[in-house]
């Protein structure tokens, strides 16, 4: 890899020094047990697979295997949410909790004792310390839990969950602070210093999908001082652009309403940078957005990427709900299609850049990182 | 409303009195995340927690103003301004004081009053069915330990020399061990001799907070997917109401992995540090000197005829005697009380003045009354585990030509006037009465206990499902009490739809035959009321309206021994040292040996102080009991002396 890639691994490993790396994988692993073992509970509890795992004598005509779409019905889910039951099951199978038969339906689903419950929740605690979460983190997951019901028959929205008390701690919790977010968020700053450093020009940013601004409040001191001509943050929510408006005080920011399905400015090389952090999955074919977003460069200029490259069990309870459009699972044109899957992988997602006629500088973290654990990655690939 | 309005305000940027009633929340500018917090704000402002999915962009405020009513339960205390603020203190493991009540069981455990049990607590148990042998044990030890995170007050201990706190939550022994016996393969003389084992010990022994945890639970179970759960509860750590709260939210707990109960932003530590500006308060001064000009005429207790004399009984626990009221005649009493303006609660207490006054032979008598007590000084109060009851003395005049309506209405006007001061407790009004007479006889000895609408009050009885603990079976339940300085006194509470009375007394001190009379007396009172009969009779009361002169021993009438010294300075060593713990105690010069603790401005718990003083100064160690019955510098040095005597 390119020395670009070795000095911004550096500056995000500086930037989480000090922090003991060696249980990370145990400690994404319990974050994913718990929820897991609260969906079975849940599955259990509201399910006819509840019935089935018990034990009980399938009624007449009654197959103790069952479809995900009539779990659905069980769980009450709303129309547009009724996807979100397969999903599960589908990441319960993969965890060995439920059996499938050839005709891919479920079947023996796992009845998690207290005991079991409760550990699974202890060691979250701990493992969400180790990972440098707050506790919003946890009341996060839990409260998903507790939630499903509301959440699958929509009386509640996702944003319940994401800003409980209309607070934003939540929500920083889970994209700032923690140890990943703050090595990845060091990495993308040194880019952008060197990005900043050679460019002969004031420099022309866009960020898609800005959000709460995790990413853009890290990116913005490494800008202090140097020429830029402007900073577009964008995103689909006047909520966002809002709080950016108030929270960040730098004379070349603007702010825009942008819908990456409608919205990408089409006039090409006009850009020197484009960042994307946990928002391009949200493409219904990653590749052609990628691919327009190559054309907006000019020479030199760069695609900075953060995304999560393996939908981990965590997420369950949250990512399906804020995913799920008015009618169903959102709409996937691209690998995606046909599965019910959020993320792409990282061959995919460094396939889909160099599709896009990029190439790729930076792949962060290292293979042999235990940082790589917990699956979220920068990626930077230049025109 | 007005509260409601200005939450709106804050949360839309529009003045108050300019919001519609009428219109959606999302019409007016709001959006679902500040929709969320709407809710939150009504939480932490009106103590109302609601669901989630009752708060909606489409909500208008008169919505929200109908779901608050809705969530607002009928039992709120009448509101009399009080100018204290209850917020949580900086420290939440900080020692701050015993209330009024919690002294005296403090004191009454040292034996230091007649009628003392090394343990104040009530112990408890009832059935469950339907129960899942292989995870109840993992459940309920899961859901106490939430709990003791979720109400502190499972963590509280209380020190030797009479102060109070709460250990962290993960200090050693901060949470309550849960013990099981697991009897599901035992034959039923072995389950008979287990069940009676675990209610002796529980009931003769209750958790003491100054040694460990104030709360012992013990699960049985049982074949047949059956068990019993034992719950043993410090008087001194938890009053009636609390034992309520903490059913309910325990049983959520363990119902439930993952339950989450709306957090306390308050606890009982807060609210006692809060009180401590009370005797600056105006209403406080008002209440203090009302019942000051009362206590020269209170009349003594009813003087019921004793079997022994209280200073010289030693309980072991308290007998019972509990009657039933079916569904059909409980609902028929409420009507009853309905159309006669009473409460139920006041006519139970009518009936107990009528058969005491027909026992004791004369019509005016002291009761001591335990109350709530807690005051609205936060919209959380009502959901912590704490122990806030307080005692309230009652007296009691029934006229001699009166129908038992008219004695009930009477009754409950003075019940109320005398509750409308409830600033100024029972246990400091005894002491009072105490300092004055010079006498340390327990001036309440008589008690009454109704928690009749307490379950409305709560918004419904406690849960019947807990998840692997099966189902409750409120019915089937043994219950034992121990109070201190109580010689009898009446319980009056609802189990499900039916309503029961127990006599709770300290057996030695009554003729059995008497007390079983005196029972039947009660119940059949309180069946005429129900069936509408008794209430315009004139129920048969003696003619004397006080005790005539004493034949035998009658509680209230028992002898002090008069203790006099000659008076003078300290006349050795030991008298000097007696001094100067009381003088360092009580902050005031004390230079004659015939002084006394008490009238120097002493009270029970300094009392319990000075004791623990005097083992530090004198290596001995002066029971508490001992210390009242002469508390002067001379009397006191007399016992230390004989006892350092006795350890030569």
């Amino acid at each position: 890899m390119s020395p670009l890639n070795d000095r911004a691994d550096g500056a995000g490993h500086a930037a989480i020094a000090g922090a003991d790396l060696s249980g990370t994988a145990g400690a994404v692993a319990d974050l994913d047990r718990l929820i897991l073992l609260g969906l079975s509970a849940h599955l259990h509890r509201h399910s006819r697979l509840g019935r089935s795992a018990a034990g009980l004598p399938a009624g007449p005509g009654q197959d103790p295997a069952h479809e995900a779409d009539t779990i659905a019905g069980d769980l009450g889910a709303a129309p547009r949410h009724r996807w979100i039951a397969g999903h599960w099951l589908g990441a319960l199978h993969e965890a060995g909790l439920v059996g499938r038969d050839a005709a891919g339906r479920f079947h023996d689903l796992h009845a998690p004792r207290r005991a079991e419950l409760v550990t699974a929740r202890t060691r979250m605690e701990a493992a969400r310390l180790a990972l440098g979460y707050p506790a919003e983190l946890a009341e996060l997951m839990l409260r998903s839990l507790r939630l499903l019901p509301s959440l699958l028959s929509d009386e509640v929205g996702v944003q319940a969950l994401l800003y409980p008390d209309g607070e934003p701690a939540t929500a920083e919790a889970v994209y700032r602070g923690n140890l990943i977010s703050r090595y990845l968020n060091a990495a993308a700053a040194e880019v952008i210093r060197d990005l900043a450093g050679r460019s002969t020009r004031p420099l022309r940013i866009l960020e898609l999908g800005a959000g709460i601004g995790a990413t853009t409040a890290d990116l913005l001191p490494a800008l202090a001082g140097r020429p830029v001509e402007f900073y577009l943050f964008t995103d689909l929510s006047p909520f966002f652009l809002d709080t950016a408006r108030r929270r960040f005080d730098a004379g070349f920011l603007r702010y825009a309403l942008l819908d990456i399905a409608h919205d990408l400015p089409r006039r090409p090389d006009e850009l020197d940078l484009i960042v994307a952090a946990t928002m391009a999955h949200n493409a219904p074919h990653v590749g052609r957005l990628l691919g327009r977003a190559a054309a907006l460069l000019a020479p030199g200029g760069r695609v900075l990427l953060i995304e999560t490259v393996r939908e981990h069990p965590q997420s369950l309870t949250s990512m399906p709900f804020a995913l799920s459009t008015h009618d169903g699972p959102p709409r996937r044109l691209d690998g995606r299609a046909g599965t019910t899957r959020t993320y792409l992988s990282r061959e995919e997602w460094l396939s889909a850049l160099e599709g896009g006629g990029l190439r790729v500088e930076v792949d962060l973290p290292r293979p042999a990182d235990p940082l790589t654990a917990l699956s979220q990655r920068l990626f930077v690939a230049t025109r | 409303m007005k509260e409601l309005a200005e939450i709106w305000s804050e949360l839309l940027g529009l003045p108050p009195g300019e919001i519609p009633h009428d219109v959606g929340f999302l019409r007016l500018g709001g959006d679902s995340v500040l929709a969320v917090r709407m809710s939150a704000l009504v939480r932490k402002r009106l103590g109302v927690a609601l669901a989630l999915s009752d708060v909606r962009v489409e909500t208008t405020l008169d919505d929200l103003a109908e779901l608050v009513r809705r969530h607002t339960s009928g039992g709120a205390p009448a509101t009399r301004a009080l100018p204290l603020t209850v917020t949580p203190r900086p420290d939440p493991h900080a020692e701050f004081p015993l209330l009024p009540l919690q002294q005296g069981y403090f004191v009454g455990q040292q034996d230091g009053w007649e009628l003392s049990y090394d343990s104040a607590h009530y112990y408890l148990d009832y059935a469950l069915t339907g129960v899942d042998g292989d995870e109840a044990a993992d459940a309920l030890a899961d859901a106490v330990g939430r709990l003791a995170t979720h109400q502190p007050t499972l963590r509280a201990r209380v020190t030797p020399d009479g102060r109070q706190h709460v250990l962290p939550a993960d200090a050693p022994g901060a949470v309550p061990q849960v013990r099981v016996y697991d009897l599901r393969e035992a034959g039923p003389a072995e389950i008979a001799t287990a069940l009676r084992d675990v209610r002796q010990e529980m009931s003769t022994s209750g958790p003491d907070p100054t040694r460990g945890p104030g709360i012992d639970v013990r699960l049985t179970l049982l074949p047949g997917d059956e068990g019993r759960l034992h719950l043993g509860l410090s008087l001194l750590i938890f009053d009636g109401w609390s034992s309520s709260v903490l059913s309910r939210d325990l049983l959520a707990f363990v119902a439930d992995w993952n339950a989450a109960l709306p957090p306390l932003d308050i606890h009982f530590g807060d609210y006692v540090t809060s009180l401590a500006d009370l005797p600056a308060t105006e209403a406080w001064q008002a209440d203090r000197d009302w019942w000051w000009s009362r206590l020269d005429t209170l009349p003594g207790p009813p003087a019921l005829p004793l079997a022994a004399d209280p200073q010289e009984v030693r309980p072991v626990t308290m007998g019972n005697r509990e009657h039933r009221w079916r569904a059909e005649s409980w609902a028929a009493l409420r009507r009853q009380c309905t159309d006669r303006g009473v409460t139920p609660s006041t006519a139970m207490l009518t009936a107990f003045g009528v058969v005491l006054a027909r026992w004791a032979g004369h019509r005016r008598m002291l009761l001591n009354s335990l109350q709530l007590n807690r005051l609205p000084i936060h919209p959380e109060v009502q959901r912590v585990v704490g122990a806030f009851a307080a005692t309230m003395l009652l007296p009691l005049d029934l006229a001699a030509e009166a129908t038992f309506a008219e004695l009930a209405a009477t009754v409950q006007a003075t019940s109320g006037e005398h509750a409308a001061h409830n600033l100024i407790t029972g246990v400091e009004v005894g002491r009072e009465v105490a300092r004055r007479r010079g006498s340390w006889r327990p001036v309440g000895p008589v008690v009454f206990q109704s928690v009749l609408g307490v379950d409305a009050a709560m918004g419904g009885g406690p849960p019947e499902e807990a998840g692997p603990l099966g189902r409750v079976v409120a019915s089937d339940y043994f219950h034992q009490l121990r109070t201190p300085q109580v010689a009898i006194e009446v319980r009056c509470f609802e189990l499900g739809p039916e309503m029961v009375a127990v006599f709770s007394l300290v057996e030695e001190l009554f003729d059995t035959d008497q007390v079983t009379a005196a029972f039947a007396e009660f119940v059949a009172l309180v069946d005429a009321l129900a069936d509408g009969s008794g209430w315009d009779r004139l129920p048969g009361l003696p003619e004397e309206t006080e005790p005539g002169p004493a034949s035998g021993l009658r509680l209230g009438l028992l002898p002090e021994p008069a203790v006099r010294h000659r008076e003078g300075p300290p006349a050795d060593d030991m008298e000097q040292a007696v001094a100067d713990v009381f003088e360092e105690l009580l902050e005031v010069p004390v230079l004659d040996r015939a002084a006394d603790f008490f009238g120097l401005g002493g009270d029970s718990l300094l009392a319990v102080r000075a004791v623990v003083r005097l083992a530090k100064e004198a290596g001995v160690s002066v029971p508490v009991r001992e210390f009242l019955s002469d508390s002067t510098v001379a009397g006191v040095a007399a016992v230390v002396r004989s006892r350092l005597g006795d350890q030569r």
